[in-house]
């Protein structure tokens, strides 16, 4: 069983592997990968292709480089495995590096670039003249065996061609290389190798162009560095491998074919891609022209044989067919790419350089992004044509040029590559992390099924069908039970009008004087005694404070007493503090006199001075000043009362020679016996008041002094007044009239009370009596 | 009387250049009844006749707010009157009554033969029937306490309601002896009981208007609106 070596440790795997089973990098290469399986493997995970055993050789070269540049640790350096000539140069350029070699066969980057020479490029037309002239060291047999064939080839040819080819290189090189100031190491190793290497290739450092820096003009770079190294810094840059760090000891190549390393990063790793653009955009920018028609004979070889090689390489968009995303990677590719042969400016390439800050892994990028630095590095160079130019460029639609994720969508897209998820549908089939046309968290889900019965007991299932019943039974209308006609107290109210009327209609048909009037009582007397002692044509002031409503009592219980002034022929002055009260006068003046007979009319009589505002207040101002107050009587001719007889004497209400108030209400009697009677100055008030104020007025009666000097007190005191004096009135008076209406309604009021009293309080009790019995069987 | 005093009844003087409030009506108020009260305390001439004076001005404002009074009656019930409505009837009945009795009794005057005649045969009449219907309202009341109350003191007021009456009058000429008379029980009742509750009904009317007096003298009280 024969075994196949890890393209990245090195080390001896079976064949029937495809992962190494001590790195577990792939041993066997995927064919027809899409490009974004080859985007998102590891770098040092795949090898480039399989091209061969000298493709081998090659890969196993460039993974020790990956692996070094990756691990930044030495390895072993496997000198047996080393030509002599090699083992040589090593030792004297990089005595500290241990990493082994491997000789055989040609990098897949130098295959590339033969391929390219091969296919591509014009045929120059003098080739071999452009050729350096590289003389064969003088070597021993055994050095020769070591070397590898094609070197051999390669040492051949040059023999052959040596002299004229090396007279024209030195030509193009146009003058000697010159010491480069910033990079010591590269001198002393340029010098240390002219010494130690082999004479072909000591011819081939002589002839060939220096590397340049960067920072120095070509000349001063072209003495320091060798043909075919340029130097970036601290870093030397080797055309066809990229920038290499000087602590690495890498083989030195041919820097002539800088502008062809571009098209090549797709073909080879894209660690190492990046690392040629970027060595590429240096040389460039130096200003060094990469005639790529002086490829060196031993070099032209190389491609040729890589060509087969080359051949086998499965180009872009023939991959697979399943990748319907190709068709723009091809044209991202063909935009990328710079035609073979054209010499690039120094302005482009330093535009090129600028833009691919972040270039050496233009391969890591997604497609679009490469799009984007490669249209504008496109845009940078004018006069860089493209290379077909019978190939129309391919158009991206117009929806997918404004869908195409540019700058802010690179973060985002690298992510959902990691995803792996591809679409699988629509006009984004085929690519790889294409947004969701919704979030996850807005796709529905089928809702939880619950199940909707209640666990209730039996006591809940039996307060909510009471619950129910009590809500439908307060929709439901209710008739209203039929009030009756007649209530009981709607009948016991008829009743009580029944037997009111009834008596006073009795008295009033029948006419009967059954009941004897009261006797004279205290209050009366006085009263009586007081008018008695009235002097003819006495002036008095006859207060009228009552209301029309209470007029019938009030006029029967001053009837008399009024009777008994006229008799004594007082001149009467009418005052109120009543709106009604002149009326009430005028009627009580005409009542007595229609019932007395006496003809009190007109101002000769009295004198009606009318009504008095403000209450309290009109009377103390009355009191202060009757003639300004009330100046005038209400008589037709509006009389001045105060300019005649017998108002004339009077000054004030103490000359009038007594003072009668007739109210029904105690405020009003209260009011005249405090603001009139301090005024009064002897002047006795007497009061024919309602038996509802009595028990008001009687304390200033009782008082002593008395502030109320007599009293006739209701229909009683009427009465009483009037059978004291039976002339009064013509024996026709008014309390004699409605005594006895008054005692039989008065008795009826009294048994209605009584016994509505007792029927309601039996009714009270029954009811209390039922309730309790009720409340007892509940 | 801060300057940041916003009472509606207090007036704006400035004195000084100093916007400060005076309560112009609560000064004026106490002011003129300080007048009054010691016009009944100080027997000067001079304070009688102010305080006469005072009175009597109080008098032309009562008159003055009557006629005011009247005046918004007519108002409101003309606005009820166009509004239209059943009540409106009632409306044009109290405009109508108005205006014939003020241009009956402007005619006539207040003691005219027109103006007696709308006094006697309309107010009086009406008001005396509404005495009698309160006549058997208050019987039915007195009926009804003991199903609506049954306690001591409704017990007692029926009782004294039934005593009162039965000695206002002889019954059927037979008077009861301990009852009717001035020495009867109804007498009694009245004269003692109610007297006594009367009297100390003026007592407290009487602190009250002392109370009520001295706080509009202070200005604690403003019923003139200030």
């Amino acid at each position: 069983m024969a075994d196949v070596r890890c393209p990245m440790c090195g080390k001896p795997n079976p064949e029937e592997l495809e992962l190494c089973q001590f790195c577990q990098a792939r041993i066997k290469p995927l064919e027809g990968r899409s490009p974004a399986e080859e985007f998102n493997s590891p770098i040092g995970a795949e090898p480039p292709l399989d091209t061969g055993g000298e493709q081998d050789s090659i890969d196993e070269w460039l993974n020790f480089l990956r692996q070094s540049e990756d691990e930044g640790e030495p390895r072993p350096f496997d000198e047996e495995q080393l030509a002599d000539w090699m083992k040589e140069d090593l030792d004297i350029k990089m005595p500290e590096s241990q990493e082994p070699l491997e000789p055989e066969g040609t990098p897949d980057w130098l295959s590339s670039l033969r391929s390219i020479a091969d296919e591509d490029a014009p045929e120059p037309p003098d080739v071999e003249k452009a050729q350096p002239a590289v003389e064969p060291s003088p070597t021993d047999s055994s050095e020769e065996n070591e070397i590898p064939g094609w070197l051999s080839k390669l040492r051949s040819r040059r023999t052959a061609e040596e002299g004229e080819a090396d007279q024209e290189f030195a030509f193009q090189l146009g003058e000697e290389p010159k010491i480069s100031e910033q990079a010591g190491i590269q001198e002393d190793r340029s010098a240390i190798s002219t010494e130690s290497v082999s004479d072909w290739l000591s011819e081939l450092r002589g002839e060939e162009a220096p590397v340049v820096d960067s920072s120095q003009p070509p000349e001063l770079v072209q003495e320091e560095l060798p043909a075919g190294q340029v130097e970036i810094g601290e870093e030397v840059v080797q055309p066809g491998v990229g920038v290499v760090s000087q602590d690495e000891d890498i083989p030195v190549v041919e820097a002539d074919r800088a502008s062809e390393i571009q098209p090549q990063t797709e073909e080879i790793p894209d660690w190492l891609a990046g690392i040629v653009a970027g060595g590429a955009a240096v040389a460039a920018a130096e200003g060094v022209e990469a005639d790529l028609d002086n490829l060196p004979e031993w070099l032209a070889d190389l491609e040729k044989s890589s060509a087969l090689d080359r051949e086998e390489i499965v180009p872009f968009g023939e991959e697979g067919e399943e990748l319907t995303f190709d068709w723009l990677q091809t044209q991202v590719r063909a935009g990328q790419e710079t035609p073979y042969g054209e010499e690039l400016t120094s302005d482009t390439l330093g535009t090129e350089a600028d833009t691919r800050g972040v270039g050496p892994f233009v391969g890591d990028l997604s497609d679009f992004l490469e799009e984007a630095e490669l249209s504008s590095l496109e845009a940078a160079q004018p006069g860089v044509e493209q290379p077909g130019g019978d190939l129309s460029p391919a158009e991206l639609p117009t929806w997918l040029e404004a869908m195409r994720p540019v700058d802010a969508a690179a973060g985002v897209y690298a992510i959902d590559a990691q995803d792996g998820q591809v679409e699988s549908s629509g006009p984004l089939a085929g690519m790889q992390g294409v947004l969701p046309a919704e979030p996850e968290i807005a796709r529905l889900k089928k809702p939880a099924v619950y199940a909707l019965r209640l666990q209730v007991t039996e006591s809940q299932r039996a307060h909510a069908s009471l619950l129910d019943e009590l809500v439908k039974s307060e929709g439901e209308p209710k008739e209203i039970p039929g009030r009756p006609a007649v209530t009981s107290p709607y009948l016991f109210r008829l009743i009580i009008f029944a037997v009111l009327i009834s008596t006073i209609l009795w008295q009033v048909f029948t006419g009967s004087r059954t009941s004897p009037l009261p006797g004279l009582m205290p209050e009366t007397f006085d009263t009586s005694e007081i008018i008695d002692d009235l002097p003819e044509n006495a002036l008095v002031l006859l207060g009228v404070d009552y209301d029309p409503a209470l007029a019938g009592e009030m006029e029967a219980a001053a009837a008399s007493l009024v009777d008994h002034m006229m008799l004594k022929v007082a001149y009467l002055g009418l005052v109120s503090t009543s709106s009604t009260g002149p009326a009430l006068g005028e009627h009580l003046i005409a009542t007595v006199g229609s019932l007395s007979g006496n003809r009190y009319q007109g101002i000769e009589m009295y004198a009606n001075l009318g009504y008095l505002p403000g209450g309290a207040s009109g009377l103390q101002a009355f009191a202060q000043a009757p003639r300004q107050v009330a100046p005038f009587a209400l008589d037709p001719e509006t009389t001045a009362v105060w300019s005649n007889t017998p108002f004339q004497a009077a000054q004030d209400l103490a000359g009038f020679d007594l003072v009668a108030v007739i109210t029904d209400d105690s405020d009003k009697a209260r009011a005249w016996i405090e603001q009139v009677q301090p005024t009064l100055n002897g002047t006795p008030l007497i009061m024919v008041i309602s038996t509802q104020a009595e028990p008001l007025v009687r304390p200033y009666y009782q008082a002593n002094p008395k502030q109320v000097d007599g009293m006739v007190v209701g229909l009683a005191g009427g009465g009483s007044y009037e059978q004291s004096h039976q002339d009064l009135l013509a024996g026709n008076g008014l309390a004699r009239k409605y005594w006895d209406a008054f005692s039989l309604s008065v008795l009826a009021a009294v048994v209605l009370i009584a016994v509505g009293g007792f029927v309601n309080l039996v009714t009270n009790l029954l009811n209390a009596q039922k309730q309790s019995k009720a409340d007892k069987k509940r | 009387m801060g300057s940041g005093c916003d009472h509606p009844g207090w007036g704006s003087i400035e004195t000084g250049g100093a916007d400060m409030k005076i309560p112009v009506a609560a000064a004026i108020a106490i002011a003129f009844g300080l007048v009054v009260l010691a016009g009944y305390f100080l027997p000067l001439p001079e304070l009688v006749s102010l305080r006469t004076i005072l009175v009597q001005w109080s008098m032309i404002i009562a008159s003055t707010a009557l006629f005011v009074g009247v005046a918004n009656l007519l108002r409101v019930h003309w606005f009820k009157l166009r509004k239209g409505g059943t009540a409106s009837a009632y409306s044009f009945l109290l405009i109508a009554s108005l205006l014939v009795t003020l241009v009956v009794v402007g005619l006539y005057g207040p003691t005219g033969s027109w103006s007696l005649w709308i006094f006697n045969s309309i107010q009086f009449p009406i008001e005396s029937s509404l005495m009698a219907i309160l006549a058997v309202v208050l019987i039915y009341s007195a009926a009804r306490l003991m199903r609506r109350r049954m306690d001591l003191f409704s017990l007692l007021f029926g009782m004294a309601v039934l005593l009162v009456l039965l000695g206002s009058a002889p019954i059927f000429g037979i008077e009861i002896p301990f009852l009717y008379g001035p020495d009867g029980l109804r007498s009694l009742i009245v004269q003692i009981p109610a007297v006594a509750g009367a009297r100390g009904i003026l007592l407290g009317v009487a602190l009250g208007t002392i109370a009520t007096g001295l706080r509009i003298l202070i200005g604690a009280d403003r019923p003139y609106g200030g």
